[in-house]
C-alpha cells in the first residue's frame, strides 16, 4: 500500500451516523486541490450493516462526475493510482458512526475532580450514563418512595431511608456503561476516602457477568494507584493514567482524553460493521471525525495566528472547537445533532419555546412533531419553506446548546462545517442561524465548509499535512464575509456606530447602524475594503482602539454583515412581533427563500 | 449523459407472507430452557435468569462496624450461596460474645459476589423469562444467551415503537385509516387484544387503553407528547406512519385488517437506539393460496415500478409507484436542489419526489 504522505490522489471519507460523504483530491497545476463530492447514507445499520455500501455509493457519484474510474468491477478502491488516472494513491476515513461511549464517573467532590472529568469527557465521544460524587451524600440517608408489592393488601407506596452509597452503588449497577472513570484526590494527598469508593466499584463490578464487566480507568490521586489496582484490577481491567486534577489549582484533561479516544477507537470504532472492509484500503487509522475536526480548527488558528471557533454540526454528533493561541475547548455533544438527536431537542425545548425562531405561525405540536419525522428518516431534505424554517431553528437550538459555555468573544474566523451548512444550502439562512445560535460578539469573519468535508481533511492532516493545508486554504472554505458584532446597552432605533466603508474598487459608504438592526453591504469575495467603525456611547467593540476600530476587510459571497443586535439577542414578547423581526433579520442577510 | 446514480433508500418491510429469523436474546446470561428444532408458541418460555441484574450492594463492613480485612470471618453464606428471607447472612460478635451485630437478608436471594467491604446479593424476585413472542421453531440455541426463531406469517415494520413486548387477537377499533381512537370506543372488551387504531390516538383513549390491559396498539400516527406517556404506561405500541396525526397507510391498514381476529404480537422495545425496527407479526402456518410457500421476503430494489412511501413533508405517509427516474437534480421550493424520481400516487398525481425522502417499502 502505498505511503499515504507521498500521495497525489486521495480519497477522503467522513462516515458521519447519517450521512457519509467522500472527497477526491489530486494534483492540479503542481498543488493539491479538491476535485469532486459525493454522498450517501451511511449504512452501518441494518438491512446493510456494512459502512462499505455507503461509501461505494458516495465514491460511484465521484466516478460518475469526473468520469474517472476508481472501483473495480467487484467494487475494490483501485489504489494506487494507475497510469491511466483510474484510482487513486491513498484513501483515509474519519468517523462519527459508532455510538459514544457510555460512561460513568464517580469521585470524591463534585466542584473538583468530577468537575474536571466532565470537561476532559466532553471533548471526546462519550456520554454520562451516571455520576456519584461521595461528597453530595453527606452521609445521610435518603427517603426513598417504593411502590407497592403486586400481592399486596393495600396498594400505597412505603417511604423508607436507604443508605446513600447503597443507592449509588445500584445506580452504577443498573447503568449499563462501557467504562467506569474513578477520579478523586490530588496527587500525594489522602487516599481512605479513594478507597471506599474503589471498593464499592469493585462490588458493582463483581456482581456482573465476567463477559459483562465495564473496564476502569483511574486518574485520580496518584498515591492511590497501587492500592486501587489492587483492588479493582483482579476483577476486571484497569487502565491508570494521571490525575484530571493533579492540584487544587490546576487541571489536566489530555490523558484522561487519550485514554478516552483509545477506548472509543478500540471498543466502537473497530467493531464498526463493515470496517475490515475499508481498512484493506488505507494504511492510515481510522479516526473519530471530533478529533480530525479539531485538527483543522487547530491548523487554520496555527497558519495565520487567528482565534478560532469551529462548529461541526452532524447527524449525530455536533463538535465546537475554540482555539485561541495555546488554549483549546473541545466539545463533543455525542447527544446532539440533526438526526436520530433530533429527539433531544424535542425533549430539551420547551412547548412555548419551540417557535421562538421561527418567522412563520406554526403549532408548537406540529413542530416538534415534524423534527420527530425528521429524527426518523434524518436525510430528509426540505421540500417548502416551511420545512426550511423548520429545520433551520432545530440547528438554532442544537448549535446554541453544544456552544452554551464557550467563550464567543475575541474571535478571528468562526468555520461552519455539517450537514445543515451544506451545499444545498443558502448562505444567507446558514449566516444568521450560526450568529443567532453562538451569539459570537466583536469583528470576526465567517467561513462555510460547503462539502461537510473539513473533518475528512482534518484526518489526512495527520498523514499528508500539506495536501490537507492546500486543500482547505483553497476550497475547503467559502468566506461569507467579515462581522461586525458589537455590544451595546443601548435601546432600539439608537445609534450604536458609525461605519465607514472605502472598497478599493468603489466609492464610500457611510452607515448609521442603529441598534437592533442587522445589515449586509454587499462586497465581493476578493474585494478589499478599509473601514472604520465610531461605536456610540455604551456600545463596546473589544477591538476599538481610543474610540475607533480600523482594519482591512475582505469580502465574501455574502459581504460585510453589522450585527448591531446586541448580546445576548432579544426576541420581543408578543408572538406577531416576533415572527416579524424574525422574518426582517432573514431578508436584511438574503437568506428569505428558507433553507435553500 | 451518464445514468443518475440511484442512493441507498430506507426501507420498512410490509409482507403478507413470508418466512422471518427473529433472535430473541436475555439481557444478561442465563439458562436457555429450548433446544434446535422445538416448536415453540409466543407464551412459552425459551430462556430465563433468576434475576435481570437488579443486584444489591451492600457495605456490609460499615453495616458490621468491622475492617473489610475481618469481613470474611463474620460471613454466613458464602459466594453463589442462596439464602431465604430474613435470614442472617453475617453476624458479628460484640460485648465479649454477650451481643451479636447481625445483617439479614432483605429478600430471598443469592450472594453474588463478597469484594473488599461490601457484599452484592441478587435478589430472587427479579427473575426474568424470555418468551418466545414468534410462534415457529428454534433453529438456533446460543448458550447461556437465547435462541434464533424461524417463523411464518405477515410481518408489519413500524417506523417508531415502545412499552415492550405484546400478545394477542388483533381488533380493529376504527373503520378507516384516517380514523382517530377515542376513549369511548375502548371498553373492558379489548382486554388482551392489540387494537388496530388510524391516524392516531388521544391521550384519554391511550390511558383507557392502559386500564383495560390491552395487549399492545398499532397506530399511524402518535401526537409527540404521548411518546413518553406510551413508555410509562408499559402499553406496547407500534407507530407505522410517524409522528403528528397521519393517516395510517392503506397498504399496512388492509393487510392488518385482514387478520382482525388473529394472534398478533407486537415487538416494541423502549430503546433510544435500536439496530432493528419496530414490528408486528402474525403468525401465519400456510398462506392464502393454496400450496403457498413461505420464503424470506425479497429485497426490495429502488427501480421504475417499486413501491415507496413518502417519509416526510405534506405527503407523508402516501405510496405510489417509481414512474421515471429524474436524470437532474430539480429545484424544491425550498430552494434545495435535489436528485430524484417522479412517483405516481393511487389518486393519479404524479409528483416529483427527492431520493431523501421516498423509502422502499412492500
Amino acid at each position: 500500500m502505498p505511503d499515504p504522505q507521498k500521495a497525489e490522489s486521495l480519497l477522503v471519507a467522513d462516515i458521519g451516523s447519517v450521512t457519509t460523504k467522500v472527497g477526491l483530491i489530486d494534483v492540479v497545476n503542481g498543488e493539491h486541490r479538491f476535485v469532486s463530492a459525493g454522498s450517501a447514507a451511511t449504512t452501518a445499520t441494518p438491512p446493510e450493516a456494512d459502512v462499505l455500501v455507503g461509501v461505494r455509493d458516495a465514491i460511484r457519484q465521484i466516478e460518475a462526475r469526473v468520469e474517472r474510474q476508481l472501483l473495480t468491477d467487484d467494487q475494490q478502491l483501485i489504489v494506487p493510482e494507475r497510469s491511466s488516472a483510474q484510482g487513486v494513491d491513498a484513501f483515509v476515513a474519519v468517523t462519527s458512526a459508532p455510538q459514544p461511549l457510555r460512561l460513568a464517573i464517580v469521585g470524591l467532590s463534585r466542584e473538583l475532580s468530577i468537575t474536571s472529568a466532565l470537561r476532559a469527557i466532553n471533548g471526546t465521544h462519550a456520554t454520562v450514563a451516571a455520576i456519584f460524587a461521595l461528597d453530595e451524600t453527606g452521609g445521610r440517608w435518603i427517603p426513598v418512595t417504593l411502590p407497592p408489592a403486586p400481592d399486596a393488601q393495600q396498594q400505597t407506596p412505603t417511604t423508607v431511608l436507604q443508605d446513600p452509597a447503597v443507592l449509588a452503588a445500584e445506580t452504577l449497577a443498573r447503568a449499563q456503561v462501557d467504562a467506569l472513570v474513578l477520579v478523586g484526590g490530588v496527587d500525594g494527598g489522602a487516599t481512605t476516602a479513594l478507597y471506599d469508593l474503589a471498593n464499592l466499584i469493585a462490588i458493582v463490578i463483581a456482581a456482573r457477568d465476567e463477559n459483562l464487566r465495564p473496564l476502569v480507568i483511574f486518574a485520580g490521586n496518584n498515591a492511590a494507584r497501587a492500592e486501587i489496582a489492587k483492588r479493582i484490577g483482579q476483577i476486571t481491567p484497569l487502565r491508570v493514567v494521571d490525575n484530571v486534577r493533579p492540584t487544587l489549582e490546576h487541571e489536566n484533561l489530555a490523558p484522561l482524553q487519550r485514554e478516552l479516544d483509545a477506548l472509543y477507537d478500540e471498543k466502537k470504532i473497530k467493531w464498526l460493521p463493515g470496517l475490515g472492509g475499508l481498512t484493506n484500503w488505507t494504511a492510515a487509522p481510522i479516526v473519530p471525525s471530533a478529533h480530525a475536526f479539531q485538527n483543522i480548527v487547530r491548523y487554520l488558528a496555527r497558519r495565520f495566528g487567528l482565534n478560532v471557533l469551529g462548529a461541526d454540526l452532524g447527524g449525530g454528533t455536533t463538535t465546537i472547537v475554540a482555539v485561541r493561541g495555546d488554549s483549546i475547548q473541545h466539545r463533543v455533544r455525542a447527544d446532539l445533532g440533526m438526526g436520530h438527536h433530533l429527539e433531544n431537542i424535542v425533549a430539551q425545548v420547551p412547548a412555548e419555546r419551540v417557535a421562538d425562531w421561527l418567522p412563520i405561525e406554526i403549532a408548537a405540536e406540529e413542530a416538534q412533531a415534524h423534527w420527530l419525522n425528521q429524527a426518523l428518516y434524518p436525510r430528509a431534505v426540505p421540500l417548502t419553506r416551511q420545512d426550511a424554517y423548520l429545520m433551520q431553528a432545530a440547528a438554532r437550538a442544537v448549535l446554541a446548546a453544544a456552544a452554551r459555555d464557550i467563550r464567543a468573544d475575541g474571535l478571528d474566523l468562526i468555520v461552519l462545517s455539517g450537514g445543515a451548512f451544506g451545499a444545498n444550502s443558502n448562505l444567507g439562512a446558514l449566516a444568521l442561524l450560526a450568529l443567532d445560535a453562538i451569539q459570537p460578539h466583536g469583528v470576526f469573519s465567517l467561513a462555510v465548509d460547503p462539502f461537510g468535508l473539513a473533518p475528512a481533511l482534518g484526518g489526512i492532516a495527520s498523514v499528508n499535512p500539506e495536501a490537507a493545508a492546500s486543500v482547505i486554504e483553497r476550497d475547503g472554505l467559502v468566506t461569507l464575509g467579515t462581522v461586525i458584532a458589537p455590544l451595546s446597552r443601548n435601546r432600539e432605533g439608537q445609534i450604536d456606530a458609525r461605519v465607514q466603508i472605502q472598497p478599493t474598487s468603489s466609492g464610500v459608504i457611510n452607515l448609521e447602524v442603529q441598534h437592533g438592526s442587522l445589515e449586509l453591504v454587499p462586497l465581493l469575495p476578493g474585494q478589499k475594503a478599509a473601514i472604520e467603525i465610531r461605536p456610540a456611547g455604551g456600545v463596546t467593540l473589544p477591538q476599538a482602539k481610543r474610540g475607533v476600530f480600523k482594519a482591512q476587510i475582505e469580502g465574501g459571497a455574502l459581504g460585510l454583515i453589522i450585527d448591531a443586535r446586541g448580546r445576548p439577542i432579544t426576541l420581543p414578547g408578543d408572538p406577531e412581533k416576533r415572527r416579524t423581526k424574525i422574518q426582517q433579520w432573514y431578508w436584511d442577510v438574503g437568506g428569505e427563500v428558507g433553507y435553500a | 449523459m451518464p445514468d443518475p446514480i440511484i442512493p441507498a433508500l430506507a426501507q420498512t418491510r410490509v409482507v403478507k407472507f413470508a418466512r422471518v429469523r427473529r433472535e430473541r436474546l436475555l439481557p444478561t446470561r442465563g439458562v436457555v430452557m429450548v433446544t434446535a428444532g422445538n416448536r415453540v408458541g409466543a407464551l412459552d418460555v425459551v430462556a430465563k435468569v433468576t434475576s435481570a441484574g437488579n443486584v444489591r450492594p451492600v457495605p456490609l463492613a460499615r453495616y458490621l462496624r468491622t475492617k473489610e480485612t475481618a469481613l470474611d470471618k463474620y460471613l454466613l453464606k458464602q459466594p453463589g450461596e442462596d439464602f431465604a428471607a430474613r435470614e442472617i447472612l453475617a453476624s458479628k460478635p460484640e460485648s465479649f460474645g454477650m451481643l451479636r451485630r447481625i445483617y439479614r437478608a432483605p429478600k430471598a436471594g443469592r450472594i453474588v459476589a463478597a469484594q473488599g467491604a461490601w457484599l452484592a446479593l441478587d435478589l430472587a424476585d427479579t427473575a426474568f423469562e424470555l418468551r418466545a413472542l414468534y410462534r415457529g421453531t428454534v433453529i438456533n440455541v446460543m448458550a447461556r444467551q437465547g435462541v434464533v426463531i424461524e417463523a411464518t406469517g405477515a410481518l408489519v415494520q413500524g417506523m417508531w415503537g415502545a412499552g415492550g413486548e405484546g400478545y394477542g387477537v388483533i381488533r380493529q377499533m376504527v373503520d378507516q385509516p384516517d380514523a382517530l381512537l377515542s376513549d369511548d370506543r375502548i371498553d373492558v372488551t379489548a382486554r388482551g387484544t392489540v387494537l388496530l387504531a388510524g391516524a392516531g390516538i388521544t391521550e384519554a383513549a391511550l390511558r383507557r387503553a392502559a386500564e383495560e390491559r390491552v395487549a399492545g396498539l398499532i397506530v399511524g400516527g402518535l401526537a409527540p407528547g404521548l411518546r413518553r406517556l406510551c413508555a410509562e404506561l408499559e402499553l406496547p405500541t407500534l407507530v407505522t406512519d410517524g409522528f403528528g396525526e397521519c393517516a395510517m397507510s392503506k397498504m399496512i391498514f388492509e393487510l392488518l385488517a385482514a387478520h382482525v381476529g388473529e394472534e398478533t404480537i407486537i415487538n416494541a422495545p423502549t430503546v433510544p437506539v435500536s439496530p432493528s425496527r419496530p414490528e408486528a407479526f402474525i403468525p401465519i402456518l400456510a398462506g392464502g393460496g393454496a400450496g403457498e410457500t413461505a420464503v424470506p421476503p425479497p429485497t426490495l430494489l429502488a427501480q421504475v415500478g417499486a413501491n415507496v412511501r413518502v417519509v416526510s413533508g405534506a405527503l407523508r405517509g402516501q405510496i405510489g409507484k417509481i414512474a421515471e427516474i429524474a436524470t437532474l437534480p430539480r429545484t424544491l421550493e425550498s430552494g434545495v436542489a435535489a436528485w430524484g424520481a417522479e412517483i405516481t400516487f393511487d389518486t393519479g398525481a404524479r409528483l416529483f419526489v427527492p431520493w431523501e425522502n421516498l423509502e422502499l417499502i412492500g
